[in-house]
């Protein structure tokens, strides 16, 4: 399913099996339990559908904060997917019928973003070296839960580098630069954390030196 | 609430409304009478699921399949809903503001709950105070971004709102500076709803 992680207003998913509930995949940056919030609520929506002879079920869709899961039956799965609270969940639905994310236009994203985004990905492959990106993606994708909420919708981890799914919103270009400076501190607390002053300033100027 | 008001709002748009509270007092309006059986069943598995989860929030449901769909508004007291034929496109806005409209008249039969409770909006910086020791220059970002994530209204908070922040700050804490810290936090904020 590494197609979803491409589909602006994604912030999160998990794919369960519809036989027992079993979770198979959770992916993105949200905050929520979405493996359970999925595997649960397939299993009372499915019940629900047909005790009320609902016909075939489209979607379930829970509205919870600021966002919401919609719940879609998918071949054998059930996929859970975090958007945001005022997104329709058929136009998620539809995006999913798309046959290539790749044609949509080409992203457009402000050079001082777009520098960020470098360097953040510089930093976790530099933390992470050939051994432990698992790892730094994982805080990567942490950081943009806690720090990144704005954001999150239209940008995420995809094969394994920080991209942009859409182009930003000009009027947000702030918004969005000031939460990637909080991702980069993170990380680099992280690396301070993790693997001592020394080491993290070591990586930090190899980062500097590579964008420059 | 009685079925009066179901009935209204069914000749005002609202397909098929019904109402059940947490003590399992099912209403339904004379156009919902024919599920009004299932409606109580489906309420049962909506209440069972939801406090097996605990720790979210949920305010809406909406199942949707092609022949008949049903959306929920849920609160402190029981859940308001409708069954509907689904049409294309979203659910019709019109049916959320008729839900909200019936959210303001009482379920029937309900039993005074802890979520009515309001609570001083000064615990709120309490609770700030205490975050900044952990994150430091992060607070600012994570409280605002968690209150955002759990809808919390300053102007009327409820002690399950601050509970449920708690919570949410304690697990963002715990994805900055660790586990036992977040844990710790967690510890301190909830003595301060004590």
């Amino acid at each position: 399913m590494d197609v979803l992680d491409k589909i602006p207003g994604i912030i999160g998913y998990a794919t369960v099996k519809a036989e027992d509930g079993s979770v198979e995949e959770v992916k993105g940056s949200s905050a929520t339990a979405l493996a359970d919030l999925t595997a649960y609520f397939s299993s009372a929506g499915e019940a629900i559908k047909d005790n009320l002879d609902m016909g075939k079920l489209k979607y379930i869709s829970l509205t919870y904060g600021s966002n919401r899961l919609v719940i879609l039956p998918y071949e054998d799965k059930f996929l859970g997917l975090e958007i945001e609270r005022e997104k329709d969940p058929q136009e998620i639905i539809e995006r999913l019928g798309e046959p290539v994310v790749a044609e949509k236009p080409p992203v457009e994203v402000p050079r001082n973003l777009s520098s960020k985004v470098h360097q953040i990905n510089l930093l976790v492959h530099e933390f992470g070296a050939e051994v432990d990106k698992e790892h730094w993606l994982d805080l990567l994708n942490q950081s943009l839960s806690v720090l990144g909420r704005d954001i999150a919708p239209i940008i995420g981890v995809v094969e394994g580098e920080l991209a942009f799914k859409e182009s930003p919103p000009i009027e947000k270009e702030d918004d969005f630069s000031q939460a990637l400076r909080y991702i980069v501190d993170f990380l680099v607390k992280k690396a301070v954390e993790e693997m001592g002053s020394s080491q993290a300033r070591a990586r930090v100027q190899a980062v500097i030196e590579k964008m420059r | 609430m009685d079925k009066d008001a179901l009935n209204n709002v069914a000749a005002r748009g609202l397909p098929m409304p019904f109402s059940v509270s947490k003590t399992r007092a099912t209403l339904v309006s004379d156009a919902a009478a024919v599920y009004k059986e299932q409606i109580g069943q489906m309420a049962l598995v909506v209440f069972e699921t939801i406090s097996t989860l605990g720790e979210v929030k949920i305010e809406r449901i909406e199942i949707v399949g092609d022949k008949r769909g049903i959306i929920m508004d849920l609160h402190g007291e029981g859940l308001i809903g409708t069954i509907f034929e689904p049409a294309e496109g979203a659910v019709p806005p019109s049916y959320w503001n008729l839900l909200k409209e019936l959210r303001t008249k009482p379920i029937a039969a309900v039993v005074p709950s802890r979520r009515m409770a309001l609570v001083d909006a000064a615990i709120l910086e309490k609770i700030k105070t205490i975050l900044q020791d952990y994150v430091g220059d992060f607070t600012d970002r994570i409280y605002q971004n968690q209150m955002k994530n759990q809808g919390i209204n300053v102007e009327e908070l409820h002690a399950e709102d601050v509970r449920r922040l708690i919570l949410a700050l304690a697990k963002a804490t715990s994805m900055i500076v660790g586990r036992s810290k977040g844990r710790e936090l967690s510890k301190k904020l909830t003595e301060l709803v004590k």
